[in-house]
């Protein structure tokens, strides 16, 4: 599907522009890796919003990126279990080692995987029992890693038909 | 009546009323910093928390301007617990807020200072750096600080809401949250500088104020302003720093210096403006001081072609020498004060007998005026305010250009849910920012438009906006005075048949509806601009005066303006700038600018406000006013009037319409606005409004609507500009950056067909002429359409173009030819 469609499906299922608006950011960043101007710009085109309005959406989300950030975004958590077993000091592998142009490092707050801390997340799909060996592989190799896990929002739909 | 219980007191109150509204009304001090009374409510800020008892005794804290009071409320304002909350939310603000007031803009009106004086903890605790932010350039009107903002979201709610406007919101969040365009955007909506009024800090300043003077400095003036017919109510801010001493000036000291004003801002009048003015209004000042376009002293052009500077008693004594017994005409720009219309309608028409006087530019012009002949009487029905009552909204023309200032009223209704309708050749800012829908005319059209309303069975491609039209309880006509003239007719007549309808006419003249009330115009069987003009050329006019108009920027026709100019062997221009048709006149007066005299004004639904005089005129300056009596007393005539308020008695005598004037606008009074309090300085401004027309409208007998012809084919059509179109507007350097010198909008269809680009020179090729052109590619064009807006100065259309529209040849991309 080309990204028009996805965003036209996107507002098919989220009738009100409102609640399409995020929905439709993430396909853009999904499309590009960031929230390139040309993606705003077909956002504009199917939701109605200006470009205005959108940035000023996305600019409050921390996942959202304006600038040019690379497809593939290592999230490592940091938060309590993670950090005990050594979040940081990944964090810090990561950030050192990691090719600005093919990986995004970032820190997430918990993501439910405590019983395999340190844990993160390469767009999505969930890094378990990290150590720096798996790590140093993981930034070389994103794409092998990657399942496509992505957000679907049919099953949200009915949450949002009324409102 | 329904009662509160107010810090022990029992206050009543009506149904509906916040906890604020009550505690204001009972002079209970309570601070806001989010909170006006014209935006809606978005109680983010929590310093207006007072402590609440409800009926059941459930106690808390519950900010007053979002609590709607209840029966039996126990309500206290100053309370421990209030006082706390206050001081916290303060110094909470605080935190992230510099302590810069001695360098920032708002010191001594910035609502933070006040309250954080009167409510606010006296000492901080807090030792952390502040927040930063990189210098944003948001336009000429603007200078943002955004490390100074409190997050108070009043600019975003006024922005969206009643400006109407899409680009400005808020970016990123907590700690770095800033209001503003988006980066490297200049603001652009025409009521942005509203912003700058009610934002509490100093986080929006004003371009023109910047870093000027203290709000202690200022003197205010109330005026009306001259700019369009709305006749927005302003207060205009004049800089009284170093006064005169004795009469005289402070050695060294500069005129402009000491008597000067600063910064015009809005003044409450919730029937016209309510607090909002449009930046044409509002940033329109600067021309006042162009002393080098400013005629000083009365000139006169001796024989061998030299201005020679002259006192008032030899220039008006040679003036009328001149006149006497000559045919006269005279054009004016239809921007003087009433009583200087009235003046001028005594000197011509009574004293030197002739009815060849106009104040409408010649595509306006028309032999019988399109409003009397279909209902009675030249003045719109409704009101402005009436926008707010009705649910439909059809609008002819470019409402945005002409008269911005109603477009409060248009988003406000378009909210509310009515439906809006733009009648217009081309997309308008109303439909492309979605507050309205478009209903495609084709240019000159506009007649067979309008017929379709007053007909059973429309042309299919109008059914929907005429159903519509049909199915509303109260509607609404918008239209331009310089709409093709039967096209007026045909809407007035509808509305005069159905008292369900009513119009708003657009006067383009800024004081046109006064004007049309002293009967300042050729009616019954004087001659129009347009006539006037040809006769000019010809020869058949002996002495042409020119009152507050520039014909060689605001008429289509500049060749026969040139030629009438020419073949005329005395012309008087009345003006208060060396504009290019000072070089034909043989004696230049010069009159006040509108800030320098006061006066009344008669906006486009028949108000008449009253303007004071801000400044003492420039130099050797006069009113028109004054200018046209000493002519009336040297003719033989008597003008016993010594200042304005005597001319307006007179005329309240001798004006039909005026006869039912049940108040003096002179003595409105008005309430000075000494220094912040705190509560919004700007509520407490005094009303000056009031109506003196009757509604004696009727649906003239015989009068049937009129069919006109759908036209098609390719169109030039020539429409206003908001800054460009403008007499006083667009002498001011900070407007620069909108506008757009020279330009043609066309649409893709076309440049694609024509192989043009945005932003390419181009010809344009008029008949047997051709003008250079900047061509910008605009979506909001229709294939078939060329527009042009502003005036005609920099564009010198022809012969070939009669009325605003003519036909294009070619619109070919420039040649090498075009460079030399
Ligand atoms: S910029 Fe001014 S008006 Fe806007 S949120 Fe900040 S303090 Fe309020
Ligand atoms: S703390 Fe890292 S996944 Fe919960
Ligand atoms: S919360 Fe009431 S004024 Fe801000």
């Amino acid at each position: 599907m080309t990204l028009r469609e996805r965003l036209e499906n996107v507002k098919r299922i989220f009738p009100k522009a409102d609640s399409a608006l995020i929905a439709a950011l993430h396909e853009v960043q999904d499309e590009y890796g960031w929230l390139h101007p040309d993606g705003l710009k077909l956002i504009t085109e199917v939701l109605g919003y200006t470009e205005t309005h959108i940035v000023s959406v996305a600019s409050f989300y921390h996942f959202f990126h304006l600038e040019p950030t690379p497809k593939h975004k290592v999230g490592i958590c940091t938060n309590l279990t993670c950090m005990q077993k050594g979040a940081y000091d990944l964090l810090k592998f990561a950030r050192e080692n990691a090719d600005p142009k093919k990986v995004f490092v970032e820190e997430v707050e918990c993501i439910g995987l405590c019983d395999h801390a340190p844990a993160g997340l390469l767009n999505g799909t969930p890094l378990k029992d990290l150590t720096v060996e798996t790590l140093k592989d993981i930034l070389e190799n994103p794409e092998k890693y990657d399942e496509g896990y992505r957000e679907t929002y049919e099953d949200m739909a009915d949450l949002y038909r009324d409102g | 009546m329904a009662k509160i219980l107010l810090n022990g007191k029992e206050v009543e109150f009506k149904e509906g009323e916040t906890l604020l509204d009550i505690a204001w009304r009972n002079g209970e001090k309570v601070p806001v910093f989010c909170y006006h009374p014209k935006l809606p409510v978005w109680a983010g800020c929590r310093v207006c928390l007072v402590e609440v008892e409800d009926r059941r005794g459930r106690r808390g804290l519950k900010p007053a301007c979002a609590t709607r009071a209840e029966n039996g409320m126990k309500v206290w304002t100053t309370t421990e617990p209030v006082k706390e909350t206050q001081r916290s939310v303060v110094a909470l603000l605080l935190t992230n807020h510099p302590l810069d007031c001695p360098i920032c803009d708002k010191g001594g009106e910035c609502d933070l200072q006040e309250i954080t004086y009167l409510f606010g903890p006296t000492t901080s605790k807090y030792t952390f750096p502040k927040r930063l932010f990189p210098k944003h350039d948001a336009g000429p009107y603007f200078d943002l600080e955004p490390h100074r903002c409190i997050q108070c979201f009043k600019c975003s709610t006024f922005y969206w809401t009643i400006g109407g406007g899409k680009d400005w919101s808020v970016f990123d969040r907590g700690w770095y949250t800033v209001f503003g365009p988006e980066k490297d955007r200049f603001v652009n909506n025409e009521f942005s500088g509203n912003l700058i009024e009610i934002c509490p800090v100093g986080a929006i300043n004003g371009g023109d104020y910047k870093y000027y003077t203290r709000p202690w400095n200022l003197e205010l003036v109330p005026a009306i302003s001259p700019e369009d017919s709305l006749g927005a109510n302003v207060t205009v801010e004049v800089i009284s720093r170093k006064p005169y001493t004795k009469g005289k000036m402070v050695k060294g000291g500069k005129r402009e210096d000491v008597h000067k004003i600063v910064r015009i801002n809005g003044r409450e009048n919730p029937d016209v403006n309510e607090f909002w003015i449009t930046d044409r209004d509002r940033f329109s000042h600067e021309y006042v001081y162009n002393h080098k376009d400013r005629v000083d002293y009365p000139h006169l052009k001796s024989r061998d072609g030299k201005w020679v500077k002259v006192n008032w008693e030899i220039a008006l004594d040679w003036v009328a020498e001149n006149v006497k017994g000559k045919r006269v005409a005279v054009i004016s720009g239809g921007r003087g004060t009433n009583e200087a219309a009235y003046a001028g309608r005594r000197l011509f028409k009574e004293i030197l007998m002739t009815q060849d006087v106009d104040f409408r530019p010649p595509h306006a012009a028309f032999k019988e005026d399109p409003i009397r002949r279909a209902v009675g009487y030249s003045a719109s029905t409704a009101k402005v305010a009436d926008i707010d009552k009705a649910d439909a909204i059809f609008i002819f023309g470019d409402v945005r250009e002409t008269v911005p200032g109603i477009g409060i009223r248009l988003v406000r209704a378009a909210r509310r849910g009515a439906r809006i309708f733009v009648l217009n050749p081309y997309r308008e800012r109303y439909v492309r920012d979605g507050w309205a829908e478009w209903v495609k005319v084709p240019a000159g059209s506009e007649t067979y438009v309008t017929y379709q309303f007053a007909v059973e069975d429309p042309d299919p491609e109008f059914a929907d906006v005429v159903r519509a039209f049909k199915d509303a309880k109260f509607s609404l006509f918008i239209f331009p005075d310089d709409m093709e003239a039967e096209a007026q007719s045909n809407l007035a007549h509808v509305s005069a048949v159905d008292d369900r309808v009513k119009f708003l006419l657009l006067r383009t003249a800024p004081n046109g509806q006064g004007f049309v009330d002293v009967e300042f115009t050729p009616f019954p069987d004087g001659s129009t601009t347009g006539e006037i003009l040809q006769k000019a050329a010809n020869g058949e006019i002996d002495v042409l005066f020119l009152w507050e108009v520039e014909p060689l920027y605001e008429y289509y026709d500049r060749n026969l303006v040139v030629k009438a100019l020419e073949n005329t062997p005395f012309v008087v221009v009345m003006t208060s700038f060396w504009d290019p048709s000072t070089e034909y006149a043989s004696a230049v007066l010069p009159i006040t600018v509108p800030y320098e005299e006061e006066g009344t004004r008669t906006n486009l639904e028949g108000r008449v406000q009253y303007g004071k005089d801000a400044l003492w005129p420039y130099e050797g300056s006069r009113p028109a006013w004054w200018i046209f009596k000493s002519l009336i007393n040297r003719l033989g005539g008597t003008a016993p009037w010594r200042n304005a308020r005597e001319v307006f008695d007179d005329m309240v005598k001798n004006v039909l319409v005026y006869q039912n004037l049940d108040f003096h606008p002179y003595d409105m009074p008005y309430e000075e606005r000494p220094y912040p309090d705190y509560v919004p300085t700007i509520a407490k401004l005094k009303r000056v409004y009031r109506y003196p027309l009757a509604s004696y409208r009727f649906a003239v007998e015989g009068y049937t609507p009129v069919k006109g012809e759908k036209r098609d084919g390719l169109i030039l059509l020539h429409t206003h500009d908001i800054y460009r179109g403008s007499y006083y507007a667009f002498r001011n350097r900070i407007h620069k950056p909108f506008v757009k010198e020279k330009t043609v909008f066309i649409s893709s269809e076309y440049a694609e067909k024509h192989g043009l680009k945005d932003g390419d020179k181009a010809l344009l090729k008029i008949g047997p002429r051709e003008y250079e052109v900047a061509v910008a590619v605009s979506k909001d064009v229709p294939g078939n359409l060329i527009l042009f807006r502003g005036f005609f100065y920099d564009l010198p259309l022809n012969e070939s173009i009669t009325g605003k529209i003519t036909p294009v040849d070619t619109l070919n991309p420039s040649s090498s030819t075009v460079q030399s």
